[in-house]
């Protein structure tokens, strides 16, 4: 099998694909989508967020002016509330129990800009706050719920003060409660990390499936073209088949490289060039939102544990993993006589993509973490494991070993698809007439 | 040098596409490769061309087996291919460099070429852009580019018109003139006669006819009669046992036996009193040839069936 000339091939594809209208149409588009979202994710918290202080100030903030409450929970009384919506500058009106519940039913619903608040008891239901706003929409369901919540936030406290608990214990006793559910003998994982673990896999899952679909179907286009232009007739005294093709994926898979490597950079260059002003609207609306801080730290844990080798891995498992479906995408270019027919001969490799790709992505998201069967399969299995390798390696559900099968694993299905391509290619690339079947081609190879 | 074709035959499924075709070109020169659509031309150019495989025979340059990829070849093949959204410049570089041309040299062949061929204007152009006879033009460029010692032609005039071909035609008595060893395929037989010296005709892949045109012509001895008068020559030709095969307003064209039933024809019409414009006694056609083989050889099959 003799591959000269693929150089050239590999050269004049790459330097005619990239002068391509369409190269660089979507090049600039998604580059400024990329450039929009890095400058949304810097400056939205920061414009979404309330000025500093408003949060705690104003939490009554909206069209609301008046606040009728009526208590009938038999353990505090209206008047315990009173103080806490004057201070937020509102107007307030109560009375205990539910005498008056009527009343300022309708006074609130026939007026504007007040709320009623009920709050009552019942023996099988327990503690209810009921929120009542105008007809006239004067005041908004979201304006009513906060009314509600700062009600039910004071009377959750106010009912234990009530009850005899010192005032030193309450927070105590209100602080939430958290359920963690780990295996024995294994560090706990963060919501943060359980997040990670399960988006991590889908973005290093999706960013592989794009470019085998969005540069397969490329690959195999170009070989189309050139069998049904009759340029291989011209081709094919310079060079042999195995070279185009080699050639062409080669092409093909360093111009998406580049496009990936380039989108990146522009993420990264867009994120940095935004970031002061990002920090500038959102460092103290950041400062107090839980969650945050849990997130940047797991992110650090991650990125700290990945070594050079583990890049180095990754690198060669997309590579192979591209190689594996670029092969089959340029073998299936070779079955049609008929540019028109790429696209329908292309069924089949969107199919086996997609099947790849869930089972790669589905038991990661699904089994949180622990080693399912299906999951270990979508490491072994060359269809997935370009899809969930990387994302076992980042996230530690496997180690060198395992990751080492499994690349070695795809590598060996690489030199068969290849060994495939080459001896089928040959007959395939000067066939005119039908389009080859799947079928027929394990009987050219038999040949 | 010379190229040697030893017994190549190939078979697809169970049809045998060519059958132990054999020739060889010892001098440089033009050399015929005729047939009827499906024969096995293109089959027998892939295989001396090394596109595809053989299932028996070699192929010879030299005296060593043909490589190809690394001898100096060019190839125009019948079905015309370029790639329709690249600049044409950038595939002559490319198609050059593929013949393993060195950059320089591939940009001085191409300028040569373009100059030669009317084709400066059309550098910046896409292939889709020009016309299909300056898309011909590109094509014979990008075979020429590497300056070839073997040139296969297929079809090297279909589609041109009478200025394009005349050009082809000027540029392939250059290359004779170099002494280059050129393979050309072509239906028109009166070009073949303009150019080549010898000849195979393949049927069905298997060789009907083969050797030297001349001699071939020399074996028939001339038997075609052209005679144009100023009056009607038919009676007299009957009377000398001829029968009209055509008869045209340019003239009445006869199938003679030997020369001296055209003597006797002409002593008669002479002693008639008709005018003599033309009386033109020649060797059969190449286009008379080939389908007098062609119609024997598909006789003969089917009497074998």
């Amino acid at each position: 099998m003799n591959a000269y000339g693929w150089r050239s091939i590999f050269k004049f594809t790459l330097v005619q694909q990239v002068k391509t209208k369409s190269f660089i149409i979507s090049s600039i588009l998604i580059s400024v989508l990329i450039l929009a979202m890095v400058i949304l994710i810097n400056v939205l918290p920061g414009l979404l967020a309330p000025a500093p202080g408003t949060v705690e100030d104003t939490p009554l903030a909206g069209q609301t002016k008046t606040v009728y409450f009526a208590d009938a929970s038999g353990i505090t009384a209206s008047s315990d509330y009173q103080k806490l919506f004057e201070d937020a500058g509102l107007t307030f009106i109560g009375s205990d129990g539910s005498d008056k519940a009527e009343e300022y039913t309708n006074t609130v619903r026939n007026g504007s800009n007040s709320v009623f608040v009920l709050l009552t008891y019942d023996e099988n239901t327990g503690y209810s706050i009921k929120s009542m706003r105008p007809l006239d929409g004067s005041v908004s369901p979201d304006d009513a719920n906060v009314i509600a919540s700062t009600a039910s936030s004071a009377f959750s406290e106010l009912r234990l003060e009530k009850l005899g608990l010192s005032e030193d214990k309450i927070p105590s006793a209100i602080a939430p409660v958290t359920i963690v559910n780990t295996i024995a003998g294994e560090e706990e994982m963060t919501f943060a990390q359980q997040m990670i673990n399960s988006v991590l896999p889908m973005i290093t899952s999706l960013i592989l499936f794009i470019m085998i679909v969005l540069y397969g179907q490329l690959i195999a286009q170009s070989v189309a073209m050139e069998k049904t232009s009759k340029v291989i007739d011209t081709l094919l005294i310079s060079t042999r088949p195995l070279a185009i093709i080699i050639g062409k994926i080669l092409a093909i898979g360093a111009l998406s490289l580049m496009q990936f490597i380039g989108f990146i950079l522009v993420g990264v260059i867009g994120f940095a060039a935004t970031l002061p002003l990002g920090l500038g609207l959102t460092s103290q609306a950041l400062a107090g939102v839980d969650g945050v801080g849990e997130f940047t730290e797991a992110f650090g844990k991650l990125f700290s544990q990945i070594s050079p080798l583990t890049i180095i891995m990754i690198l060669v498992i997309f590579i192979l993993g591209f190689l594996f479906y670029a092969l089959i995408a340029g073998l299936i270019g070779a079955t049609v006589s008929h540019s028109e027919d790429v696209n329908s001969a292309m069924q089949p490799f969107a199919i086996f993509s997609v099947i790849g790709f869930y089972l790669a992505y589905f038991p990661s998201f699904t089994e949180d973490g622990s080693q399912g069967m299906l999951k270990t399969l979508s490491y072994y299995l060359p269809l997935s494991s370009p899809f969930s390798l990387p994302s076992g390696m980042l996230t530690g559900q496997l180690d060198i070993l395992q990751t080492l099968i499994g690349v070695l694993i795809l590598a060996a299905f690489n030199v068969i698809i290849a060994l495939f391509v080459a001896r089928v290619y040959e007959q395939l690339i000067l066939h005119t007439g039908n389009r080859i079947k799947i079928g027929e081609l394990f009987g050219l190879a038999k040949k | 040098m010379a190229l040697t074709v030893k017994n190549i035959s190939k078979k697809y499924g169970n049809v045998q596409a060519l059958s132990d075709l054999s020739f060889e070109m010892s001098r440089p020169g033009v050399y015929a490769l005729l047939g009827t659509n499906g024969a096995g031309k293109s089959t027998a150019i892939r295989i001396i061309l090394g596109m595809l495989s053989k299932d028996t025979g070699e192929v010879l340059w030299d005296g060593k087996p043909m490589d190809p990829i690394r001898g100096k070849i060019g190839y125009l093949a019948e079905e015309r291919g370029l790639y329709p959204k690249y600049r044409i410049t950038d595939q002559l570089m490319y198609f050059g460099e593929l013949r393993g041309m060195k950059k320089a040299d591939a940009a001085k062949a191409m300028d040569y070429w373009f100059d030669r061929m009317g084709l400066d204007q059309y550098r910046e152009k896409r292939a889709d852009q020009l016309s299909k006879g300056n898309q011909q033009k590109v094509q014979l460029a990008a075979a020429l580019i590497s300056d070839p010692e073997l040139l296969v032609l297929d079809e090297p005039l279909s589609g041109l018109d009478p200025v394009n071909a005349d050009l082809f035609k000027s540029i392939i008595y250059e290359q004779t003139a170099k002494n280059k060893y050129i393979i050309m395929s072509c239906h028109q037989m009166p070009v073949i006669e303009e150019f080549c010296s010898d000849l195979t005709i393949i049927h069905h892949g298997h060789t009907v006819l083969q050797g030297d045109l001349n001699e071939i012509k020399k074996g028939y001895g001339r038997v075609n009669l052209e005679v144009k008068c100023d009056g009607d020559i038919l009676p007299l030709a009957a009377e000398c046992g001829l029968t009209a095969q055509e008869v045209t307003p340019d003239g009445v064209h006869f199938k003679i036996k030997d020369e001296q039933q055209a003597s006797a024809l002409l002593k008669k019409a002479v002693d008639a009193g008709l005018t003599v414009v033309r009386f033109d006694l020649r060797e059969p056609s190449l286009h008379e040839i080939f389908v007098e083989h062609i119609t024997r050889a598909d006789a003969a099959a089917k009497e074998v069936l």
